[in-house]
C-alpha cells in the first residue's frame, strides 16, 4: 500500500486527510441504503434520511463521526505519530464504510441501495469509502515516521511518583480495554436473536476498534504501556486478573458470553501451548490437538459419566492431574521420534500422529472414547459442593450460570501465561529459541537439542491435555469430531494469527477465530472457506501476525523493533559505511 | 605472553594425531597431527577445499574421523558437538552463524547456557535461586560483550548488526562458554585493515586470558603477525607445520596456493594492474536479471 | 491365499491413483520445497471436472463411452490444471522468500478453501456425488483375481504415465530445466532458464497426472465426495516419501506399497479395515523416521 501512497506529493498530504476527515463527518450523517431492506431499516437510522442531529447518532454512525473529527484535527495538530494516526482512522473508516456498503448492496440488490433509486439517495457509504481512501492517502503523503518513544514518566518522575503514575495510568488503561473487550462481545447482540444485521453491525464495530488501536499505536501509546505493563509486572498482571474476573459483571455478563468466553478461554490456554512449541521450539506440529483429546477423554472416563467404561469416579482436580501426566507420557511419545526429522517433515510427522489419534478415537479404541456416540453427559465439576453450571450470587450480583467454569478457566489461562512467560525468559526458554533459530549452533552451545525438543513436546503437550480436560466438563460430552485434523489447523493459525511467540497474540488469535464464527451466523456457511481465505492472505500480507514478537516482527516483515525498514537501515549502514572510508582515504592521501 | 601462559607452555591441551575423514569415496583429510600447547594460538592456513573447516568439524565432535583421534586434555573427545563444548572447546563459523532474531545479549546469554545452573523447575517458577543465577549470566554476558569490543544497544537484533560486530557477537558467544579451546574459522573475512587490527589484538587478549587459540585463515599476513606455529593443509595433508617464519618461506606452500612460483606470479600480478577492468551498465542490452546476477557473483 | 492375492490387486489398483497425485507431489516438492498441501484438491477438482462434463454438456451422457471418457478426462485436467495454475501464480510464488512456514500455512488454506468452495457451488456437492462408469463395466479375471475392468484402466494408466513423464524429464530440454532448477535454481537461472516457468510446467504436469487419476478414480469407486481429496493426498505424500522426495519411479512404487499396506493391512492387521490407513500413517512415521530419503531419494533432500 505504501507503493501506492507515496505517489500523493507531500503538499496535498494535509488537505487531502482534512477532506477525508470532513467526508466521514457527511458520512455520518448521510442516509446509507436507499429503500428498507427487507429484513428492516439498517441499524442506527441509517435508512432513508438525512441525519440533522449529529450528536444524537449511534452505533456506526457515531464512531464515523468521531473518527471524521479526529481526523481533521489531528491532521491539524502537532502530534508524533501523525502520518501513522491517520492512516488508522482512514483503514477503520474505510472497514465500517465497506464492511456496510457490501452489506446494504448485496442485501439490496444491487449498487442502488447505496446511491440512488426510486428517487431517494443515500452515498453515506460512498462518502465513507472516499472519506477512508483520502485519509489514507493523505496520511502517506503528510509521511509515515518511526513511532513514536514516549518516556517513561513525565518530568522524569522516578521511585514513588514513577511508580504511582504508572500504576494509575495501567489501571485506567486496563479498565477501558475490559470495557472494549465487552462492547466488542456484545456489539450486534447475541447471535440469533434481535437483529439479522448482527454480523455487519459487529465486523464494523471491529473496523472501529481495529481503527482506533491502530491510531493508538501509531502514537506510541501502545508501546508506552507495554513498557510500562513490563516495568511493572505484578501490578499489571494483577489489575489483568482483576479485570478478566470482572467481565462477567459487564453487560457482557450473560450466560450465552460466559459460555463462549469460556470456550475462547480454553482454546487461548491451548494455543499458548502450541505458542510453546511452534512459537518457542519452532517445532511445527499440525496433530497438537489430539494432546487436547486425550486429555478430555482421560477426564470423561475419570469422570463418573454412565458412558465411561472405565468406572472410576475421581474428584476434578484429581483426575486433571492425572490427565496432564497421561497427555504429557503422549507428548514424549510424539517427541521422541521426531527428534531427526526436520522443518516441513515434522509437520507431516505430527499431522500423521494427530490423524492416527483421530481415526482410533472414532474407532473407538480401547472402548475409552464411545466412538461415534461419544461419551456424553459428563458431569460438571463440582467443588465444596458448588456446581459449576449453576448460577451463583456475587457481592450481591447474581451471576449467570457457567460463570465457575469461566473463572476456572480464567486462572487456567492465567496458569499457562505465566508457565509460559517463565519458561521464555529463562535458560530453557533461550535454548528452545536458540534451536529454532539454528539447531546445529545451537547444539554447538552445548544445548541438548534432542532432551529440549522433547521437554517442548512434553510441557506444550500437559497444557493442552489440561485445558482439554476442563473442556470435556464444560462441553459436557467428549466426542472425537472436536479433536480433528481442522481444529489442530485452527490453533496453528490462531497462533498464527496472533502472532508467533507471542502470549496477547495467541489470546487474540484464539479469541477471533472462535468469536467470529457466532458473531456471524449468517455466514455459517461459508465459514470453513473464508477460513482457508483468510490463511491464504494472512500469509500473504501480514505473516507476523496482529501483535507480533517484537524481533519476530523484524524477521517476517523485514522491520527492525522500531518499525524502521530493514533495507532503510542497511541502505543508511552502507552510506556510513562509504563515508568512513572516504574519511580514511582522504586521511591517507 | 604473560608468565602463567610461559609457564604452562609446556602443557598439551588439544591433540589430533593421524586424523583421517573419508566421505563415501572421497578422503578429505589424510593422516592431519596437530598439537596445541596451553596458551598457544596455533593457525590454519591452506588453499579452498583443502579441508580446514572440515578438520575444525572433527575437532568438535561434528564428524567422527574415518582413522586417528583428538584428544582434549589427554581425554579421547566425545562424540557429541554438545558434549564437546561442555569438555571445553568452542568454536565461530565460516559464515556468521549468530542466531538472527534474537538480540545480542541473548545470544551471548545462550553461551551461558551451560554455565548456568537452572532446572526445569526453577525456570517454571522463577524463585531467587533463579534470579541470583540470571543476574549472574547477564553480568558475565556483559563483561564478555565489553571484551570483545561491542559497546551498542544490548537489545539490537543480531540480524541488524554491522558485519564486524557480528563476528565479534559470535565470539563473545563462544567465550561464553568458557572454553579451554577457542576455534575460529576465518575470523576477519570481509574485514577492511582496521578491523583486522582489532581483531588480532582481541585474538591476544583471548590468549592472555588462558585460552588457546587455533584460527583458520586466508589472511596469511594476519596469520604470521599472530601465530606461535603454523600449519599448512593442502588437499587434506599437513604440507608444512612450523613457526610463522619457516612457513612464509618455504617454497611449497606459495606453489600449493598459487600453483605456480613465486616470481612468475609477481609478473601476472604487474601486469594485471595495468589492464582496464569493464564496469557494469544498466544500458546494455539483455535481460535485466542477467546483469544483476553477473554483478552479484562478483561482489565478496 | 486368494484372498491374498487379490487383496494384493486391491492394493495395486488404489496405488495407481496414489501413484499419480504422489507424482505431483514428488516433483513439486523437488523443485521449490513446498509441501503442496492442496495438491489432493487438484486431484479431487479433476475429478469433479470430470463429473462436470458428464452431468453438464449436453449429449455426453448419450454417447458410448469411447468418447464420453476421452471428453471426461479433458474436462478434469482442464479444470485439474487451471486451479493448479492459480494456485502457483497466487498463492505460493508471492511466497518464494519467505520464511519456510508461510508456504505450509498457505497450502492448509488453499486446501481447505477448494474443498469448501467445490462444497457450495459445486450444485449439491455436500452429498457424495454418483460418478458414471465411463468404460467397460466388466470384471476381469487374472487366475483367481477378480479386477475390475476401470482398476486395470488405473494401473495401466499410472505405469504408462509414470513412465512418460520420467521420460520427459530425462531427456527433453524443459525436463532438464527442470531437474536443473531443483537442484541450484540460482546457477539454473545464469544459465537462462527462467525458474517460474519450469516451475509452473512441475504443476502443470503434477496436475495433468493428479486430473487423470481424479477421473478415473471416480470412474473406478463411483462415488464422489468433496474430502476425497484429503485423504488420498496423504496417501499420496507418503507414498512420495517412501520412494524418495525427488524420485519419479519411487513415487509409483512408493504409492503401489501404500496400496497394498491399505489392503493387506486391512485384511490381516489388527483392527481390521477401520485402522486400515491407520497403518498407512505408521509407515510414513517409521520411513521419516529412519529412512527419511526413501527407497530411491538422495539424503540431502530432506531440507529443513
Amino acid at each position: 500500500m505504501s507503493r501506492f501512497t507515496a505517489l500523493v506529493p507531500r503538499a496535498l498530504g494535509r488537505p487531502l486527510s482534512a477532506i477525508g476527515g470532513v467526508l466521514l463527518l457527511i458520512a455520518a450523517m448521510l442516509p446509507w441504503a436507499t429503500f428498507l431492506l427487507n429484513e428492516g431499516a439498517y441499524p442506527d437510522k441509517a435508512t432513508l434520511q438525512f441525519f440533522d442531529a449529529p450528536f444524537e447518532l449511534t452505533g456506526f454512525r457515531w464512531h464515523m463521526l468521531l473518527f471524521g473529527i479526529a481526523g481533521v484535527v489531528i491532521t491539524f495538530v502537532p502530534l508524533l505519530g501523525k502520518g501513522r494516526a491517520l492512516r488508522a482512522l482512514g483503514w477503520g473508516g474505510l472497514a465500517i464504510s465497506v464492511v456496510s456498503a457490501i452489506f446494504i448492496t448485496s442485501e439490496g440488490g444491487g449498487l442502488g441501495a447505496i446511491t440512488a433509486a426510486d428517487g431517494a439517495y443515500a452515498f453515506g457509504a460512498v462518502a465513507g469509502i472516499l472519506g477512508g481512501l483520502a485519509l489514507i492517502f493523505g496520511a502517506g503523503a503528510v509521511g509515515i515516521d518511526d513511532i513514536p518513544h514516549w518516556p517513561d514518566a513525565p518530568f522524569g518522575w522516578t521511585g514513588w511518583a514513577e511508580r504511582l503514575f504508572s500504576w494509575a495510568v495501567l489501571l485506567v488503561s486496563f479498565v477501558a480495554m475490559l470495557w472494549l473487550v465487552s462492547e466488542t462481545l456484545t456489539a450486534g447482540g447475541s447471535a440469533g436473536v434481535s437483529s439479522p444485521y448482527a454480523g455487519a453491525v459487529f465486523l464494523a464495530f471491529l473496523g472501529m476498534a481495529g481503527g482506533l488501536l491502530g491510531a493508538l499505536h501509531g502514537v506510541g501509546f501502545t508501546g508506552w504501556i507495554s513498557r510500562m505493563s513490563e516495568r511493572h509486572r505484578a501490578f499489571s498482571v494483577v489489575v489483568l486478573l482483576v479485570c478478566a474476573a470482572a467481565l462477567p459483571f459487564t453487560s457482557a455478563g450473560t450466560q450465552y458470553w460466559m459460555n463462549v468466553a469460556g470456550t475462547i478461554g480454553i482454546y487461548a490456554a491451548t494455543a499458548i501451548g502450541l505458542n510453546i512449541v511452534v512459537g518457542l521450539a519452532g517445532l511445527l506440529d499440525l496433530g497438537y490437538v489430539a494432546f487436547m483429546g486425550i486429555g478430555a477423554f482421560v477426564a470423561a472416563n475419570l469422570s463418573g459419566a454412565t458412558a465411561a467404561k472405565l468406572g472410576i469416579t475421581l474428584p476434578f482436580p484429581v483426575a486433571a492431574v492425572i490427565a496432564a501426566v497421561v497427555v504429557g507420557v503422549f507428548g514424549v511419545i510424539v517427541g521422541s521420534p521426531t527428534l531427526r526429522v526436520r522443518g516441513d517433515y515434522l509437520a507431516i510427522v505430527t499431522l500423521a500422529f494427530g490423524e492416527i489419534f483421530t481415526r482410533s478415537a472414532q474407532n473407538n479404541i480401547g472402548d475409552l472414547t464411545g466412538g461415534a456416540n461419544a461419551i456424553p453427559s459428563i458431569p460438571a465439576i463440582a467443588v465444596g459442593g458448588l456446581e459449576f453450571n449453576e448460577p451463583i450470587t456475587l457481592f450481591g450480583t447474581e451471576l449467570p450460570a457457567g460463570v465457575m467454569y469461566y473463572f476456572l478457566i480464567t486462572l487456567l489461562v492465567a496458569l499457562v501465561m505465566a508457565v509460559f512467560a517463565n519458561l521464555k525468559n529463562s535458560r530453557i526458554g533461550r535454548a528452545w529459541i536458540a534451536i529454532r533459530e539454528d539447531e546445529d549452533v545451537a547444539r554447538a552451545m552445548g544445548i541438548k537439542t534432542g532432551k529440549m525438543k522433547i521437554l517442548a513436546f512434553l510441557t506444550g503437550a500437559t497444557l493442552a491435555g489440561l485445558a482439554g480436560a476442563v473442556f470435556a466438563h464444560k462441553l459436557g460430552t467428549s466426542s472425537y469430531d472436536a479433536f480433528t485434523f481442522l481444529q489442530s489447523v485452527t490453533l496453528l493459525a490462531a497462533v498464527i494469527l496472533g502472532g508467533m511467540g507471542s502470549i496477547p497474540g495467541a489470546v487474540m488469535g484464539a479469541a477471533l477465530l472462535f468469536v467470529l464464527p457466532e458473531k456471524l451466523r449468517e455466514f455459517e456457511e461459508y465459514r470453513l472457506l473464508l477460513f482457508g481465505l483468510a490463511l491464504i492472505l494472512i500469509m500473504r500480507f501480514r505473516p507476523q501476525g496482529l501483535v507480533p514478537d517484537r524481533l519476530r516482527r523484524a524477521e517476517f516483515a523485514g522491520e527492525t523493533a522500531e518499525g524502521k525498514s530493514i533495507e532503510a537501515v542497511q541502505e543508511q549502514a552502507v552510506i556510513e559505511q562509504e563515508h568512513e572510508l572516504e574519511a580514511s582515504k582522504g586521511g591517507k592521501a | 605472553m604473560n608468565a602463567a601462559a610461559r609457564h604452562s607452555m609446556s602443557e598439551t591441551v588439544l591433540e589430533a594425531s593421524g586424523v583421517t575423514m573419508v566421505f563415501g569415496g572421497l578422503t578429505a583429510l589424510n593422516d592431519v597431527s596437530m598439537t596445541l600447547g596451553e596458551g598457544r594460538i596455533v593457525g590454519l592456513i591452506g588453499p579452498n577445499g583443502a579441508g580446514k573447516t572440515t578438520f575444525f568439524n572433527c575437532l568438535t565432535g561434528l564428524y567422527t574421523p574415518t582413522r586417528g583421534s583428538v584428544r582434549l586434555r589427554g581425554n579421547q573427545l566425545p562424540s557429541d558437538p554438545a558434549k564437546v563444548t561442555v569438555a571445553g572447546i568452542a568454536r565461530t563459523f565460516q559464515n556468521v552463524r549468530l542466531f538472527p532474531n534474537m538480540s545480542v545479549l541473548e545470544n551471548v546469554l545462550v553461551g551461558r547456557h551451560i554455565q548456568m545452573k537452572q532446572g526445569p523447575l526453577a525456570s517454571l517458577f522463577h524463585g531467587p535461586g533463579f534470579h541470583r543465577v540470571e543476574r549472574a549470566a547477564r553480568k558475565r554476558a556483559r563483561e564478555l560483550l565489553e571484551f570483545v569490543g561491542l559497546t551498542g544497544d544490548e537489545n539490537t537484533a543480531a540480524r541488524n548488526l554491522p558485519y564486524g560486530d557480528q563476528r565479534r557477537l559470535e565470539i563473545a558467544r563462544a567465550l561464553a562458554t568458557e572454553p579451554a579451546v577457542l576455534l575460529l574459522d576465518e575470523p576477519t573475512a570481509g574485514m577492511n585493515p582496521q578491523e583486522t587490527e582489532a581483531a588480532r589484538q582481541l585474538i591476544f587478549r583471548i590468549r592472555d586470558t588462558g585460552v588457546s587459540v587455533v584460527v583458520i585463515e586466508h589472511d596469511t599476513k594476519f596469520i604470521f603477525s599472530l601465530c606461535d606455529s603454523v600449519s599448512v593443509l593442502v588437499q587434506g595433508e599437513v604440507l608444512v607445520e612450523g613457526s610463522p617464519d619457516t612457513v612464509r618461506d618455504d617454497p611449497r606452500v606459495i606453489e600449493a596456493y598459487l600453483g605456480k612460483p613465486r616470481e612468475e606470479v609477481e609478473a601476472e600480478v604487474a601486469e594485471a594492474r595495468t589492464t582496464v577492468i569493464p564496469r557494469y551498465r544498466d544500458d546494455q542490452p539483455g535481460d535485466q536479471t542477467e546483469v544483476i546476477e553477473r554483478y552479484r557473483e562478483d561482489q565478496p | 491365499m486368494t484372498t491374498l492375492l487379490q487383496q494384493i490387486a486391491n492394493g495395486l489398483v488404489l496405488g495407481a491413483t496414489i501413484g499419480m497425485i504422489a507424482v505431483g507431489y514428488t516433483m513439486v516438492y523437488g523443485i521449490i520445497q513446498l509441501i503442496n498441501f492442496a495438491h489432493g484438491e487438484v486431484f479431487m477438482t479433476g475429478a469433479f471436472g470430470g463429473l462436470a462434463v458428464w452431468r453438464f454438456v449436453p449429449g455426453v451422457k448419450d454417447m458410448e463411452w469411447y468418447a464420453a471418457l476421452p471428453l471426461m478426462l479433458v474436462g478434469g485436467v482442464v479444470v485439474a490444471v487451471t486451479i493448479a495454475m492459480l494456485m502457483e501464480r497466487f498463492a505460493y510464488r508471492p511466497l518464494r522468500n519467505a520464511p519456510r512456514l508461510a508456504p505450509l500455512i498457505t497450502a492448509l488454506g488453499v486446501s481447505i478453501a477448494l474443498q469448501e468452495a467445490v462444497r457450495i457451488w459445486f450444485p449439491d456437492a455436500d452429498r457424495s456425488q454418483s460418478f458414471p462408469r465411463a468404460f467397460v463395466n466388466t470384471q476381469i479375471k487374472i487366475g483367481s483375481v477378480e479386477i475390475p475392468a476401470t482398476g486395470l484402466l488405473l494401473i495401466v494408466t499410472a505405469v504408462v504415465l509414470g513412465a512418460l513423464v520420467q521420460l520427459y524429464v530425462n531427456r527433453s530440454r524443459l525436463g532438464r530445466a527442470m531437474r536443473a532448477t531443483s537442484q541450484d535454481p540460482d546457477t539454473a537461472r545464469l544459465m537462462g532458464v527462467n525458474p517460474d516457468r519450469v516451475i509452473v510446467l512441475t504443476f502443470v504436469i503434477g496436475a495433468v497426472l493428479a486430473g487423470v487419476a481424479g477421473v478415473l478414480f471416480g470412474m473406478h469407486v463411483q462415488t464422489l465426495g468433496v474430502r476425497a481429496g484429503f485423504q488420498n493426498g496423504i496417501f499420496a505424500f507418503t507414498a512420495a516419501v517412501l520412494g524418495g522426495i525427488g524420485s519419479l519411479p519411487g513415487a509409483v512404487i512408493g504409492a503401489f506399497i501404500i496400496g497394498m499396506v491399505k489392503t493387506l493391512g486391512g485384511q490381516y492387521l489388527p483392527g481390521g479395515t477401520q485402522y486400515d490407513y491407520v497403518w498407512i500413517f505408521v509407515v510414513l512415521i517409521l520411513v521419516l523416521v529412519f529412512r527419511p530419503q526413501g527407497l530411491f531419494g538422495e539424503s540431502e533432500k530432506v531440507r529443513a
